[in-house]
């Protein structure tokens, strides 16, 4: 019986045009062609700053030093960059700047009078990097990073220069005589620093996941109830041979089902997206890092800990969908059903970024317990749990989630034994002042 | 002859205070047809919705095949059928897949549920259109698949609230027709409710005229006519409750 129900369930939820486009197809669509359509541009963005780079920036130069050590500039900027110099004669820097405009180049550089000077009596030189800047495309800021790389890497050029002639020590040893090598010592594991940096951000990423789930979930099993109300199936649905608990039982299957194929097609798209922002140019050891890490953060907490996230995510996917489905019974349609839940999003994120900004090591106690209680917030405790040591408040935040649970599958069975779910109390009244007799 | 339906003293407030039924009390016997008559607003939905066990009485005792609405809601369910004033299918089922999802719920086995399917079939007379969504349905195709609906599971009592309220003449006789021959043929005892007083004199065994909550008048339709000397039961009704047209 349970099994006719959920099947009517899905056949009906996924059939629905705007289900199936809203919720699976759209996802895909969108992340799919932003990812292509960002990819593109910002490849193409890359190649416009490399070819630039390639042959050879322009540069327009106002010399007030005119110094020994401003010739080197000149000279390097020249052999290191294949860059093109152009002197300017201007009485200060902004008609210096007119003067870049007016030939069409995108950086002015300014060598202030006494650079050499204060470079001989081991005082730092400074050189002003202006870069006129039309809009903030994705090249203007890979151009603007090559300018001033120019003048960085001159720094280090005149770095080995100064430590040749002024000492008899490797400049590469001298500019660089320390290395630090840093360790974390992470749930029992030594693991390196750059990594645990890496798996910090994994902590942000990775709940977006469940996050998603629960959204979806919660929203479809608003649908369910609110499209019973609209189409008017929902006075036959209570009056059938079956138990409540079984209709409610079955549109939470059919919600959890649909919002699971849902978020899979949403996370296929947001995938391909983040693969294809992050695989061009600067990005891609970032992202290369972040792929390996997912299995990093599963690999510290354990078969334990990936046991109590996964429960902690089905948990709190089950309370979404009882959530949903609790308040869409409310709504007298769709629309009013899923505005009933818009506000979930809410209840699901706000905790969650609390608990991204909490340290189970340094907060107080009352803290960390308010926040493993608060619904919602089960899977990223349990994983910030297991990586503290601290596992008690994974397997509380659990508890939680399950105690909430059954305090809302009970409301919402008593709803559904109730009248109330079919006759709204407003209604009744105002339909009880339009009494007309009819022959 | 037993009694399926017996309703006593029942009365039925809504939260805000508006008395829908007010110290109703009738019976329905097995095998007849008992329509319950009166204008818009009587109380006859409220009554059939207590019957199918969607509303809870305020006071009152209601059984069905000796089961009470209120202690043994799930008994009285296994009993009827019940068919809405206002009800729809499932838009993106085809009509045949909206029976056998209904059968299913009912039937002990897989043959059953596709007997109850055949004859449902044949009662509601969509033909091939039977393997459409019932998006595409007209009001009529639908009430006339929901009919089929009701009846294909023989019920002990088929609840018909205002079976042919909306639908044009062709699509009401038909519904007319199928009641009254599945009726008679399967000994089911049907409750319907009706304003269409007309409807009822052709349908009904029996009738009782409910106004304002109460129960005005019961008894057979030929014999109200000729007790009240009225034409129809449109005249018995306006003689009883002192409406005049």
């Amino acid at each position: 019986m349970l099994r006719s129900l959920v099947i009517k369930e899905v056949k009906d939820l996924l059939r629905d045009r705007k289900i199936l486009f809203a919720m699976i197809i759209m996802p895909l669509i969108i992340y799919i062609g932003m990812g292509a359509a960002m990819g593109a541009l910002m490849e193409q963005s890359i190649k416009q700053v490399e070819e630039t780079v390639r042959a050879g920036v322009k540069i327009a130069l106002l010399n007030e030093d005119d110094g020994p050590w401003s010739k080197t500039f000149i000279g390097y900027a020249k052999k290191y960059w294949n860059a093109t110099i152009i002197l300017v004669n201007a009485t200060s820097p902004s008609k210096a700047l007119n003067i870049t405009e007016s030939l069409g180049l995108k950086a002015l550089y300014i060598i202030p009078r006494g650079f050499s000077e204060n470079i001989s009596n081991e005082k730092p030189g400074v050189i002003q990097v202006y870069f006129v800047l039309h809009d903030l495309s994705v090249t203007s800021m890979g151009l603007l990073s090559v300018y001033t790389n120019i003048v960085s890497g001159f720094s280090k050029y005149l770095s080995s220069i100064i430590i040749t002639r002024t000492a008899k020590v490797n400049p590469a040893f001298a500019m660089a005589p320390v290395i630090s090598k840093a360790q974390v010592f992470l749930s029992g594991t030594i693991v390196n620093a750059n990594l645990v940096q890496a798996l910090s951000g994994q902590l942000f990423i990775l709940p977006i996941a469940p996050m998603l789930v629960i959204s979806y979930a919660a929203s479809i099993a608003a649908m369910s109830i609110g499209v019973e109300k609209e189409e008017k199936t929902l006075e036959v649905l209570l009056s059938l041979p079956i138990r409540r608990r079984d209709i409610v039982l079955s549109k939470l299957t059919g919600s959890l089902l649909i919002s699971l194929l849902a978020s899979i097609s949403m996370l296929i798209g947001f995938s391909y997206y983040m693969s294809s922002v992050s695989s061009v140019g600067i990005n891609n050891t970032t992202s290369t890092t972040h792929v390996s890490m997912t299995g990093g953060i599963f690999g510290l907490i354990g078969i334990p800990g990936l046991t109590l996230y996964l429960i902690s995510v089905f948990f709190s996917v089950f309370l979404a969908s009882t959530l949903g489905l609790y308040l869409g019974s409310f709504g007298e349609n769709v629309r009013s059903a899923q505005s009933m839940v818009g506000y979930i999003w809410i209840i699901v994120f706000f905790p969650l970024y609390i608990a991204i900004f909490t340290d189970f090591a340094l907060d107080p106690l009352a803290k960390i317990l308010a926040i493993s209680i608060i619904p919602f917030s089960a899977p990223l405790v349990v994983l910030k749990a297991f990586l503290s040591g601290k596992i008690v408040y994974g397997i509380i935040s659990v508890a939680s989630s399950v105690g909430f649970l059954a305090l809302v599958a009970y409301l919402l069975t008593k709803r559904f034994e109730g009248e109330k779910l079919l006759i709204g109390k407003s209604k009744r009244k105002k339909r009880s002042k339009h009494i007309k007799l009819k022959f | 002859m037993s009694n399926v339906v017996e309703v006593k003293d029942l009365v039925k407030i809504y939260p805000g205070g508006v008395k829908a039924v007010n110290g109703l009390s009738f019976t329905v016997r097995e095998g007849e047809i008992y329509g319950l008559i009166g204008p818009n607003g009587a109380g006859k939905t409220t009554t059939l919705r207590i019957i199918a066990t969607l509303l809870k009485p305020t006071s009152g005792r209601v059984e069905v095949a000796g089961y009470d609405v209120v202690e043994n809601p799930d008994e009285v369910r296994r009993n009827i059928s019940y068919l809405p004033e206002e009800a729809g299918a499932y838009r993106n089922l085809t009509g045949i897949e909206y029976l056998r999802f209904m059968a299913e719920l009912y039937a002990r086995n897989r043959e059953e549920a596709e007997r109850m399917v055949k004859e449902a079939i044949e009662i509601s007379g969509l033909g091939d259109k039977i393997y459409d969504k019932t998006s595409v349905y007209s009001k009529g195709m639908k009430r006339r698949l929901l009919l089929a609906r009701t009846l294909m599971v023989k019920p002990r009592l088929a609840i018909l609230d205002e079976p042919t309220s909306g639908l044009d003449v062709i699509h009401a006789l038909h519904v007319r027709n199928i009641v009254l021959k599945y009726a008679k043929e399967h000994n089911v005892t049907i409750l319907l409710s009706s304003h269409n007083m007309l409807e009822v004199e052709y349908l009904c065994d029996r009738v009782g005229i409910i106004y304002k909550g109460k129960l005005y008048v019961e008894g057979r339709p030929s014999e109200l006519i000729e007790e009240y000397k009225a034409s129809n039961l449109e005249e018995v009704f306006a003689k009883v409750v002192g409406v005049h047209a």
